[in-house]
């Protein structure tokens, strides 16, 4: 009788961990998460409208679909993907690497590399920065400040028009 | 009153219960009679695991898997001549799907932009697969359990990932009979529950 009952409370111990000490583990739609102190971390989004942060990491990255924001900062390579609506901040890095979807709003500051591409009615904001480089999709603005080089195309359609300074644009200027 | 009379009589039995396990399995012991415990040559054990535990690399959550640990005898009569102990040399392999903690896991896919800077599209928590390579120390101290620790290193594999982590459990073995236990570990990187068979 003793023996059924151990072997019973080792499986019941078990099965009630089993339940208990597993759970999931996204980020839910809306939530702010975030990531830092470590080799590398990538933040996914359970949904839309996710608060995510990466930040003091070797790699680090964050996926989000529509109305996200995103800040990484202080990683050596940072990546942030991005469906439309969304504000992505990047600096104190190495290399950004962005892609994000329309009505999209990047600014990438302090920084050796940003590599962009974004959607329709994008705004982007190099500022010191040794090279930007972005691929606009659609009409799109892009700000550079105290960039090394600033290089700008507009997907199909060639160069961005330099609408004054610093300041280009694909589809007509502001 | 009747729930404090309750509680005192179920204090008194439990307290008999255990004195008079702890007297039976004083009783027969085998700790200090070397040899006294199966023989056998090669123990097989498949296992379920669930872990508490980060995986070793990327913040990962809890996590679940199932595995196998094979185990070689080559000291049947252990470090310490006194007492029935014995030492095997245990390889495993071991599967573990952790949950992601918050959102947080490996990237299951990059793009490229036009400089070739990859950026993450889709995350997803990680799978590792775990090469353990163990020392096992036993201790055989009844006729039906014995306990033992599992120092070691674990080869794991990600994603195109590789590392080495270390290995700490102390585990248990209730026998049914001299050839089949069930056995169960506690430690990093995972817990295990699984049974033995004894060859």
């Amino acid at each position: 009788m003793s023996r059924v009952l151990a072997v019973l409370g080792f499986f019941l111990f078990w099965s009630l961990c089993a339940v208990g000490c597993t759970s999931g583990g996204n980020c839910s739609s809306g939530a702010h998460c975030e990531c830092f102190n470590g080799d590398q971390c990538f933040l996914g989004c359970d949904g839309d409208h996710c608060d995510q942060s990466c930040h003091n990491m070797n790699r680090c990255g964050t996926v989000c679909d529509d109305g996200c924001s995103s800040t990484c900062h202080d990683v050596r390579h940072c990546s942030q993907s991005c469906g439309s609506g969304c504000g992505l901040e990047c600096r104190n890095s190495d290399s950004c690497g962005v892609i994000c979807g329309d009505h999209c709003r990047l600014n990438c500051h302090d920084t050796a590399q940003c590599s962009a591409e974004v959607g329709a009615d994008s705004e982007v904001t190099c500022q010191s920065v040794k090279q930007c480089a972005v691929v606009c999709t659609g009409p799109c603005t892009v700000n550079c400040n105290g960039t090394d080089s600033c290089m700008v195309d507009c997907a199909g359609s060639g160069p961005a028009k330099e609408c004054k300074p610093g300041v280009f644009a694909c589809g007509g200027c502001p | 009153m009747s729930g404090r009379w309750f509680r005192q009589l179920l204090l008194v039995a439990v307290g008999g219960l255990v004195l008079s396990l702890a007297d039976r399995a004083h009783a027969q012991s085998s700790i200090r009679v070397p040899g006294q415990r199966p023989k056998y040559a090669f123990e097989l054990e498949p296992h379920l695991l669930l872990t508490p535990f980060g995986a070793p690399d990327v913040p990962s959550g809890d996590g679940y898997g199932l595995g196998v640990r094979g185990t070689i005898e080559v000291a049947p009569d252990g470090f310490i001549p006194k007492l029935n102990d014995s030492v095997g040399i245990g390889f495993g392999l071991d599967w573990i799907h952790y949950n992601g903690a918050a959102g947080r896991g490996y990237c299951w896919q990059f793009e490229y932009t036009a400089q070739g800077v990859p950026v993450c599209v889709e995350t997803s928590p990680p799978n590792y697969i775990f090469v353990p390579v163990v020392m096992q120390w036993n201790f055989w101290l009844h006729r039906q359990w014995s306990v033992f620790g599992e120092p070691g290193l674990a080869l794991y594999h990600r994603s195109g990932e590789f590392g080495v982590a270390p290995v700490f459990m102390a585990g248990g073995r209730f026998h049914f009979s001299d050839s089949v236990s069930l056995t169960m570990r506690l430690g990093y990187p995972s817990f295990s529950l699984g049974v033995s068979f004894l060859f």
